[in-house]
């Protein structure tokens, strides 16, 4: 079929943005400025968030369920449009971002994945190439090469020749995050990565995402309800319920900025810590 | 001539009687094709997909039936087909399209659609059933084209053993095309059937891979209607595909096993129906594919 047609009306239906660069945030990677999100039924789903994040940088989105994190992640894949605003990745717009197949990726929940369909984890790490190279073109030599490491780095290259569906769920898990990575990436977008994994999973999926970040210099964003999940090991932490309510490094989350996010008691699962209130907001 | 007086042996049947050759090579281009489609119907959980398109295809005869009484240029098989193909793919677009509402749910949309085209089928076939009555009577019709119309126990069962050799070439045409398409396009298949939000998120174009998928289904449902009719299609659609994947986990494996099934239970069906001839050959496959699958799943399914 006449796939560069396709790809072509695809592109069109980017929206046309005017560039706003700000000065501050020209380092930024991701750069958001000012934007809100309705879903179709009118329910204000993110209220004027302003985020950038460095580049190289890890961060952690944490908020309630039903908070906004995952529409979040859908308006940086280019999954949901009709946002107002700016937003920017690596000075695309989110649509144009998703078309090129290799600036922002994304691991999603593991709930969304037929696991049962006959595939074996090489070729569904291997899916990651087909945005960036097109249906028709296949895997080049580097581009094998680097799923190879891909494979050594998240410690899967071993049961590479398994079915999916027969794997533990960190495997499964470190299976998406490779596909993610093989188109090299500038961003990886994780959702909920901890989610479904026993502690040991957890442990595990952590020093591996360390990892990839020494090997491969990435951004990582990762989403989360669980504080307990993320907050640990990323360099900066952005709340998230409805509005941006923190964004700084992880040992200066207040009590207050928790208690209103989650609007519960949070003893026990931080450590009390001393800023207070966002700048954002002011 | 003593020879006359034997009963013929079931290779003299197929090699004397043409009907028996075209519904073996239309029956096996349609089982291999609706077998390909199978493996994603069943791993994509589409099955009820098929099932409501099948039951629009009952609507399509209707509307063909009641279309060619008052326009005759319409009265030629192949016209006939086109039409029920129409409503095929119209039906799993308009499928595709109201799943999509997260209101409604594909399940729900297709519940909608399958009991209206069904409906609509049975009310289109009355009226036409009582106007072919009244012109004859009222001398209207010509005598040569009495408003012949497949009944309904065709319609619902299929009838194999009256395929015509333009249908064979339909049958194999439509079964080529689609067997490219998923050739072509193959690994794009295999991510969307597997995560279709991530597919998109990587930048395929799912959206059409979707509506693809869907226009194959519809078009392979109106060529295996013939065969086996509104009812009995969608276990083409299902059987080998769930059949093939207890055998093999590995992709291009189990579509291999899955047209291998299929195939065998045609040839079955068929040779069946030819040695015991009140058989009708469509729901002798199904039980054939049954089997198959009976004996798979108390083997291999309960790992």
């Amino acid at each position: 079929m006449h796939d560069a047609d396709q790809a072509e009306r695809l592109a069109d239906r980017c929206r046309p943005q005017s560039g706003i660069d700000h000065g501050p945030h020209r380092d930024a990677i991701i750069d958001i400025q000012g934007m809100s999100y309705r879903y179709p039924d009118g329910t204000l789903a993110l209220d004027r968030i302003h985020l950038s994040v460095a580049r190289a940088s890890t961060l952690a989105v944490i908020g309630p369920n039903g908070g906004g994190k995952t529409t979040l992640l859908k308006i940086l894949l280019g999954l949901l449009d009709g946002y107002r605003g700016t937003v920017r990745i690596a000075g695309l717009t989110p649509c144009e971002a998703r078309r090129r197949g290799d600036v922002a990726t994304w691991v999603p929940q593991r709930a969304n994945f037929h696991w049962d369909f006959p595939v074996r984890l090489r070729e569904v790490v291997a899916m990651g190439l087909l945005g960036r190279n097109g249906l028709f073109r296949s895997v080049g030599k580097d581009q094998q090469a680097f799923l190879e490491r891909v494979l050594d780095v998240l410690e899967i290259r071993k049961i590479a020749d398994r079915p999916i569906g027969d794997l533990s769920g960190g495997q499964q898990q470190r299976a998406l995050i490779a596909r993610a990575l093989v188109p090299r990436p500038r961003v990886l977008l994780l959702d909920e990565p901890g989610a479904g994994l026993d502690a040991s999973g957890i442990e595990r999926l952590q020093s591996v995402l360390s990892d990839v970040k020494r090997e491969f210099g990435i951004t990582l964003v990762s989403v989360s309800h669980d504080l307990r999940r993320v907050v640990a090991d990323a360099q900066r932490v952005a709340c998230l319920n409805q509005r941006l309510h923190f964004h700084d490094v992880p040992e200066s989350l207040t009590r207050g900025v928790l208690d209103r996010l989650y609007s519960c008691s949070l003893d026990g699962i931080l450590p009390a810590a001393c800023h207070h209130d966002d700048p954002q907001e002011a | 001539m003593p020879s006359a007086e034997l009963p013929l042996t079931l290779w003299e049947r197929f090699s004397q009687f043409a009907f028996y050759q075209h519904a073996l090579a239309a029956g096996l281009a349609i089982a291999v094709g609706c077998a390909v489609l199978s493996v994603f119907v069943v791993h994509r959980r589409m099955a009820f997909i098929g099932q409501g398109v099948t039951h629009a295809a009952f609507g399509g005869v209707g509307a063909a039936l009641f279309l060619e009484l008052w326009l005759p240029a319409l009265r030629h098989p192949l016209l006939r087909e086109a039409i029920v193909a129409f409503f095929c793919v119209a039906t799993a677009i308009l499928i595709g399209r109201i799943g999509r509402q997260r209101r409604i749910g594909e399940d729900s949309a297709i519940g909608i659609v399958l009991v209206v085209a069904m409906a609509v089928g049975v009310i289109l076939i009355d009226l036409r059933t009582e106007w072919v009555r009244r012109m004859a009577a009222g001398g209207e019709l010509r005598a040569v084209w009495q408003g012949y119309a497949p009944s309904f126990h065709d319609i619902l069962f299929g009838s194999i053993l009256s395929v015509t050799r333009t249908e064979v070439w339909v049958a194999v045409g439509v079964t080529a095309a689609v067997l490219l398409w998923v050739a072509v396009f193959f690994r794009g298949l295999l991510f969307y059937a597997v995560d279709e939000e991530g597919a998109t998120a990587f930048g395929l174009p799912t959206v059409h891979l979707h509506y693809g998928l869907l226009v194959a289904l519809g078009l392979m449902i109106v060529v295996a209607m013939r065969l086996l009719g509104v009812i009995l299609i969608s276990a083409l659609l299902i059987l080998p595909g769930i059949t093939a994947g207890l055998w093999s986990r590995r992709i291009v494996r189990v579509i291999v096993a899955s047209m291998a099934f299929a195939a065998a239970s045609l040839i079955v069906g068929l040779l069946a129906s030819m040695q015991i001839q009140v058989l009708s050959t469509g729901p002798v496959i199904v039980v054939v594919l049954a089997l198959f699958f009976l004996v798979s799943w108390i083997t291999r399914g309960r790992r």
